[in-house]
């Protein structure tokens, strides 16, 4: 290693020899995008680095890690200069270094949200701090992005381990999870009965065996089942929801298909005897001297009454039979 | 039964077979024969060579690799384990034979040496502690760019400065160079394989050239996405108790068209 790296005076700028540099370990951005990378590269062979890079010099091996600027080192070495213009700081604490690698850090795929989500909770745990605004402050990435990380941070180790696995083909989406994550919420507060017999861990596994047997293959149908679920609040019974969802849990080979459509079908009646409701409550309000006057309405009132006589007998005889 | 000729005449191979590949699960004298009955007559000699050719790695042979493995480990480090800790390089656990586990086991790193032990997910547990030795375990490298991108999302969750090593069962060198070159992983690799491991390589000498040709018709014929394994592989490693997907379709594919005899083992478990 050559001279000046082997000792450079933090606080100053220097001019650090290209090769002597390494990227942060810790800055997940391996990947960049080609496009701008050639107009940075356009621009450094016009007129140089005008921002220094900032670097600071590892105890460990002498190595000098790039904190800032790993856009303008690779272009500097794909130009071939020799030399970068860099600003020394102190090797920054472990803490120091992840949250200012998050400033940087842009995630490039879905599946890398579960890392920065571990990444947050050192934070969260290293500084006490957990609301959405603060986390999002700190670390620039946007509250939503806080939010879905949290969401994942709330399930057990063994299925953050599944959101980590090296094979993306073995690799469970983040976004299972976080679809998930709503549909066990709903469930523990609304669905009593069904919380009972299966705990969210239960739940959990159970999905999972079913989207790996290929029983359902869009995450996000778990919005069907939480719709309805909230439709519980407009009259949907709530036995029929737990009983229909109990035999969906219980029954592996019952793919989510059925369990929607059968989600579905208790929402079309529950939307049809609102229907009636409000049409009995609107007949009661009605003034008996306006119809008497308009011929049309009236015609209308007698067809809706043949309707419904001719349903209550095709009902009452097929209650019979 | 079809073929019962070629089974009868061949009997002493295949059982030679069976022993060699008893500790793959459910292996069984019916799926070998049924494997073999996806070739066509005249090549079913071609597909017991095949299977003559697998680099099985058996338990037995993985533990030898794990110990291997440490020992390298042990002779960088002056035998200082003081804070020396493994972590499953993202391989799911199947059927309880985790590579870490049987590491721990061939290793005496059971009991009280079970904190050494993390998952992924609780690597961060670790990130403001220094000075630590963290060694990922892996059991198979094909062309390494799996590696290059499993690092891509982990690497942020590595703790700061800590020394960091792949211990591989068993990898191809441009795998390794891949990695050694891309990564702050250093490889402790226990088998290393090289262009004479690929199936179809003119390198190989198990196979003639007709051979070859003749297997990578059969490849193509599986219906496989990857008909020579990941990354073009071609090769014909498989371990107790999984397939990599590097290795050839013919013996890692289950499907429709083909009767598989070394299933990759998919499951979320």
């Amino acid at each position: 290693m050559p001279e000046e790296s082997e000792n450079v005076k933090v606080g100053n700028l220097m001019h650090i020899n290209v090769l002597d540099i390494i990227p942060n370990p810790q800055n997940p951005r391996l990947l960049f995008d080609e496009q701008p990378l050639q107009a940075l590269e356009k621009s450094i062979r016009e007129v140089g680095i005008l921002n220094p890079l900032l670097v600071y010099q590892r105890k460990k091996d002498n190595k000098i890690v790039i904190l800032d600027g790993e856009r303008r080192w690779i272009c500097a070495k794909k130009i071939g200069l020799d030399k970068v213009p860099a600003n020394i700081i102190e090797e920054p604490s472990p803490l120091e270094n992840i949250i200012r690698m998050f400033n940087i850090h842009k995630i490039r795929e879905d599946w890398e949200l579960m890392p920065t989500a571990l990444k947050l909770e050192v934070i969260i745990r290293e500084t006490g701090r957990s609301s959405d605004s603060e986390l999002a402050q700190m670390t620039n990435l946007p509250i939503s992005t806080v939010k879905r990380c949290k969401i994942l941070l709330s399930f057990p180790k063994k299925y953050q381990e599944l959101m980590l696995r090296k094979d993306p083909k073995d690799r469970i989406k983040t976004d299972f999870f976080i679809e998930l994550h709503q549909v066990l919420n709903l469930v523990e507060k609304n669905l009593k009965n069904v919380d009972k017999k299966f705990p969210r861990d239960k739940i959990t596994d159970i999905f999972l065996l079913k989207y790996s047997l290929g029983k359902f293959t869009n995450v996000v149908h778990f919005r069907k089942i939480a719709d309805m679920i909230r439709a519980i609040k407009r009259d949907l019974p709530i036995g029929e929801v737990e009983k229909k969802l109990i035999g969906f849990l219980s029954k592996d080979d019952l793919t989510f298909n059925e369990m929607v459509s059968i989600g579905e079908e208790i929402s079309e009646k529950t939307s049809l005897k609102r229907t009636f409701d409000k049409l009995s409550d609107k007949l009661e309000q009605i003034e008996v001297g306006s119809i008497k006057e308009n011929t049309q309405l009236f015609n209308s009132l007698l067809n809706l009454k043949r309707i419904i006589d001719k349903k209550i007998r095709e009902i009452t005889e097929k209650k019979g039979g | 039964m079809p073929g019962g000729d070629f089974f009868r005449d061949h009997s002493n191979e295949i059982n030679t077979l069976l022993t060699k590949f008893q500790s793959f699960p459910d292996i069984s004298k019916t799926k070998i024969e049924l494997w073999i009955e996806n070739f066509s007559d005249q090549d079913r000699e071609l597909a017991l060579k095949v299977l003559d050719k697998v680099d099985y790695f058996s338990t037995a042979r993985i533990f030898t690799a794990c110990r291997d493995i440490f020992t390298q480990l042990k002779t960088l480090k002056n035998n200082d384990l003081s804070k020396v800790y493994f972590c499953n390089f993202g391989n799911p656990a199947n059927s309880g034979q985790h590579l870490s586990s049987m590491f721990a086991a061939a290793n005496g790193l059971t009991g009280s040496n079970s904190w050494r032990f993390k998952q992924v997910s609780e690597l961060n547990d670790l990130s403001l502690e220094r000075g630590i030795t963290l060694v990922f375990l892996d059991d198979f490298v094909g062309t390494g760019n799996q590696v290059l991108d499993y690092w891509g999302g982990i690497a942020s969750i590595v703790p700061q400065d800590a020394d960091v090593y792949l211990g591989i069962v068993c990898a191809f060198e441009e795998g390794i160079q891949n990695i050694q070159e891309n990564t702050e992983m250093k490889v402790l690799c226990h088998e290393r394989l090289n262009d004479s491991n690929k199936l179809f390589s003119p390198s190989n000498p198990n196979f003639t050239q007709s051979e070859k040709d003749i297997l990578i018709n059969y490849c193509n014929s599986t219906g496989s996405r990857i008909p020579q394994g990941y990354g073009n592989c071609q090769a014909i490693v498989v371990l107790s108790y999984r397939t990599p997907n590097n290795t050839v379709s013919i013996l890692s594919v289950q499907n429709e068209n083909w009767n598989g005899i070394f299933p990759r083992h998919h499951n979320y478990s």
